[in-house]
């Protein structure tokens, strides 16, 4: 058997050297997020650059031989959307005329590519072909013609990283689709991925919300559009107590399902995408917008 | 022992490993080749070259996600320091022992990950996966491992 660690006091200096290494990655864990935010870039911009360059090629690939009609579909709602945004714009720019207010960005949203990177820590997020210079930034939205999928986290030059609904850190401030009920929704973990659900916390203990209503964002975190669906509820926290109800929620998109999906080119707050997903505008609360959806930390 | 063959050996289980993750897109049905390679490595070299092995491929498939990094460097970390106290408990390696040695240490890191990932408070359904899916990720990785191991010794030779 070689000798791997020479003299006996060699192997202690050896040893407190890699404790030190460990105590190293424990404190970028712990520390703050500025700490890890240059390494991770340099390992996009170096190691990961041509890994991720397969990726969006087989995805490509793969998008290429799935089913015409199927693609169309999806291409010909997502243009639905974003004409429907264009009127919002329209009517906006028309307003800030009346106001003599300067004019904003054209373009609200971008249609892009959602790449899941299949690494151990990528669980819950995803990457996006469109970074920094397309106009995405932290905190944009990204949902799909059935509705929310999640936010954007990290910006690089043109890709972006993002976490979806099932991500821990998620939260979006949601309502029933007529506006009666709001409350705070986040992940509710299941046993295992595929059991993952939703949960709207926070609904005053009066209100009854049946199984089946429609939930979709409220708008009032000045993250997330108003008006994108969230999903239908399912039941009732059985485990709630005290004066707040939580609800259930069977959400309208499973992220490993999405493929294509709208970026917002900033955070989207303000906007109401309501009648885009063919739902009855809500009347608007009168208390002032609340800062509740998934943050940039 | 020939280390430069080796240390080519276990570079080519990392980039395939980055490969059938992060190009293909596989996720969970590949094999954790990350693991394996800072495992084989410890029966083979000094602590503080497997702690620095952990830190670097660990740092590259942390920074995939958006949370702090860290967990996975600390998770592969710990199981390479066990996995070089194996080396004064078992001498040799045989099929058998690999097996037994690349599972148990996989299933270890996927644990201390998990448990990292989680923070002071964890979830309550974090120890589910650990006892269903784990467990069977680690013996995929091992049988894997052992296959590519056999594969290195019948092409480097058997005292590789």
């Amino acid at each position: 058997m070689p000798d791997f660690g020479g003299t006996r006091r060699k192997r202690r200096r050896d040893t407190a050297l890699a404790i030190g290494i460990l105590l190293f990655a424990f404190f970028l864990l712990f520390g703050p997020a500025s700490w890890s935010r240059p390494i991770r870039e340099s390992v996009f911009a170096t190691v990961m650059r041509p890994f991720v360059a397969v990726r969006g090629w087989v995805a490509e690939r793969r998008s290429e031989r799935e089913d015409l009609v199927v693609v169309r579909a999806q291409r010909d709602s997502l243009a639905a959307v974003a004409a429907a945004q264009a009127v919002l714009g329209e009517e906006n720019a028309r307003l800030r005329g009346l106001l003599g207010l300067g004019e904003r960005a054209g373009r609200l949203y971008r249609p892009a590519q959602m790449l899941r990177l299949g690494a151990n820590a990528a669980e819950g997020t995803f990457l996006l072909d469109l970074g920094e210079e397309e106009g995405v930034a932290v905190g944009s939205p990204v949902f799909t013609v059935g509705g929310l999928v999640g936010v954007v986290r990290e910006v690089y030059a043109h890709t972006s990283q993002a976490i979806d609904w099932t991500h821990p850190d998620f939260r979006v401030s949601g309502m029933t689709a007529d506006g009666r009920v709001y409350g705070l929704i986040g992940p509710r973990r299941g046993g295992f991925r595929e059991e993952d659900l939703l949960l709207m916390a926070g609904a005053p203990f009066h209100s009854d919300v049946r199984p089946g209503t429609r939930i979709v964002t409220s708008g009032r975190g000045e993250i997330f559009p108003r008006g994108i669906p969230i999903g239908e509820i399912a039941n009732i926290e059985s485990a709630d107590t005290g004066w707040r109800k939580s609800y259930v929620i069977r959400p309208s998109v499973r992220p490993e399902a999405a493929a294509q999906v709208l970026v917002g080119l900033a955070t989207s707050g303000g906007t109401d995408l309501s009648v885009a997903f063919e739902l009855e505008p809500a009347a608007r609360e009168p208390t002032p917008p609340v800062p509740t959806d998934s943050l940039p930390q | 022992m020939r280390p430069v063959a080796f240390g080519v050996f276990v570079a080519l289980l990392v980039l395939l490993d980055l490969m059938l993750h992060t190009g293909l897109g596989m996720g969970g049905v590949a094999p954790d080749l990350l693991a394996v390679a800072v495992l084989l490595t410890a029966r083979r070299t000094t602590a503080v070259k497997v702690a620095v092995l952990a830190l670097a491929i660990g740092l590259i498939d942390d920074a995939m996600g958006v949370g702090n990094l860290g967990a996975r460097s600390l998770g592969l970390g710990l199981a390479g320091l066990a996995g070089t106290w194996t080396r004064q408990l078992v001498e040799g390696e045989s099929p058998l022992f690999i097996v037994l040695y690349l599972f148990l240490g996989t299933w270890l890191a996927d644990a201390a990950v998990a448990v990292l990932r989680q923070g002071p408070a964890p979830d309550q359904q974090l120890w589910l996966p650990l006892v269903t899916t784990a467990p069977i990720a680690a013996a995929w990785s091992a049988l894997a491992g052992t296959v590519a191991l056999t594969m290195f010794r019948i092409i480097a030779g058997r005292d590789a």
